[in-house]
């Protein structure tokens, strides 16, 4: 828990990244204040902020898709309108400007290095001290009239609500969890549904981390083509170097396709597969996987014997199980603890099947 | 959905517990509801250690070893 100095502040990230260029059709226009002049935020979702979020989902320039952190305007904003705070990751940015429209309001975009407003309060940079250092240093105090701050509700964890109204002047409400309840939070006057305040996992939302878990784990599809490479040197009866290549690549395909299915499979199905801890679903998914792709042996070219088949099938279920462990770090269902049991459990278990797999292999190669 | 039985480490101390609700209000998981002026844990295994619930109480009265989000 962070613990808020009393003294000097030093903010998390020493420089704030200023609005880039690509960022520049957002804004539309400037309002005069007492602390100069404000710019007002469009709340027009555009081409080009659509096109940057599909590449950051499949994590294109992910770190660097920042707003500069200080307070923007949105509509006319006038004595009674409330101050919202968000992260400057530019994916939460857009996902609360648009469901702003219509509103009058003041937007304080704080730094957490372009990180997502739960992530960000997990590890502190979206916190009370940052809030506080960004409220002072805009000034936002003398323009924000109603001396209403709203924070995310995903902003909790890393914010103790009362240490920035004691040390900001304002009044701190936390918002719902999603930008699209905002109006109706506001219209409502301040109070929350329990829709409004409970996190989901839905379909939908698991479907959008499914580009970002493919091309994080698409390393496992190179070492498992290095692999046959390797094993497919040993006693190669192959006529010539593009059969040997030929041989390996087909080889490597269900190992592809089993990083297709923990990327995609796994975060779709994970309420249907069975038990609770993501290894063991992921396991299930791999042991299915496997089975289906013993079906089709010949048309991956693999050798028809028993070790041969073992191996594989050791080595995709570990690699499967291995992502969909991995997966309790990008899902919003897992605790801590859990995550730790699971992982001392399961991740041996994981590292001695692909390895026992891979001897399998080597076997299966001799034989 | 519901993770890993019995392993989260949250604690809530009833007898300091003074009811003022900011647990249920942070919390994304619905593992708190208010009665009679005290906090009540509804739904332990829901809790994924997020820390916001111990961050805001005015009082202290919540223990959770969290994690990093």
């Amino acid at each position: 828990m962070s613990q808020l100095r009393k003294h000097k502040y030093i903010p998390p990230h020493t420089t704030d990244p200023k609005n880039v260029e690509s960022l520049e059709h957002i804004f539309d226009g400037e309002i005069e204040t007492e602390i100069g002049p404000v710019k007002r935020i469009s709340t027009r979702i555009f081409p080009n902020d659509k096109l940057g979020s599909i590449a950051v989902r499949f994590g294109i320039k992910r770190d660097s898709y920042k707003v500069a952190p200080g307070i923007y305007a949105i509509g006319n904003p006038n004595d009674t309108s409330p101050m919202l705070v968000t992260c400057n990751y530019k994916l939460t940015f857009d996902a609360v400007r648009q469901s702003l429209s219509g509103l009058d309001a003041w937007l304080l975009v704080i730094n957490t290095g372009g990180v997502n407003v739960w992530c960000a309060a997990g590890k502190g940079s979206f916190g009370g001290d940052e809030i506080i250092y960004r409220v002072r240093k805009t000034g936002a105090a003398k323009i924000v009239k109603s001396k209403l701050m709203m924070l995310p509700q995903l902003g909790a964890p890393g914010v103790n609500s009362k240490k920035v109204e004691k040390y900001t002047g304002f009044k701190v409400v936390f918002g719902p969890v999603r930008a699209l309840d905002i109006k109706e939070f506001l219209a409502k006057g301040l109070k929350a549904d329990k829709h409004m305040r409970t996190a989901t996992f839905k379909f939908q939302e698991r479907l959008v981390l499914t580009p970002v878990e493919f091309v994080q784990n698409a390393k496992f599809i190179g070492y498992s083509l290095l692999m046959f490479i390797v094993l497919n040197y040993i006693g190669n009866d192959a006529e010539s170097l593009t059969g040997y290549l030929r041989l390996s690549l087909l080889n490597t395909i269900p190992y592809a396709l089993a990083v297709a299915a923990a990327a995609f499979g796994f975060p779709l199905l994970l309420p249907v597969l069975p038990f609770r801890s993501f290894s063991a679903k992921g396991i299930v998914l791999g042991v299915i996987f496997s089975a289906l792709i013993a079906t089709k042996i010949s048309v991956f070219a693999y050798a028809d014997n028993v070790p041969t088949l073992l191996g594989n099938s050791l080595i995709m279920t570990s690699t499967i199980a291995f992502i969909s462990l991995n997966f309790t770090g990008s899902s919003n269902v897992t605790s801590l603890s859990g995550v730790q049991k699971e992982t001392m459990l399961y991740a041996p278990i994981f590292a001695v099947g692909a390895l026992l797999g891979f001897c399998l292999l080597f076997f299966g190669r001799l034989i | 959905m519901e993770y890993i039985k019995n392993v989260v480490t949250l604690k809530l101390d009833k007898d300091k517990c003074v009811g003022c609700g900011m647990c249920a209000i942070v919390c994304a998981r619905e593992v708190f509801s208010i009665e009679d002026r005290k906090a009540n844990i509804d739904f332990l295994d829901k809790c994924i250690e997020c820390g916001a619930c111990a961050m805001n109480c005015p009082i202290d009265a919540i223990e959770v070893v969290p994690g990093v989000g």
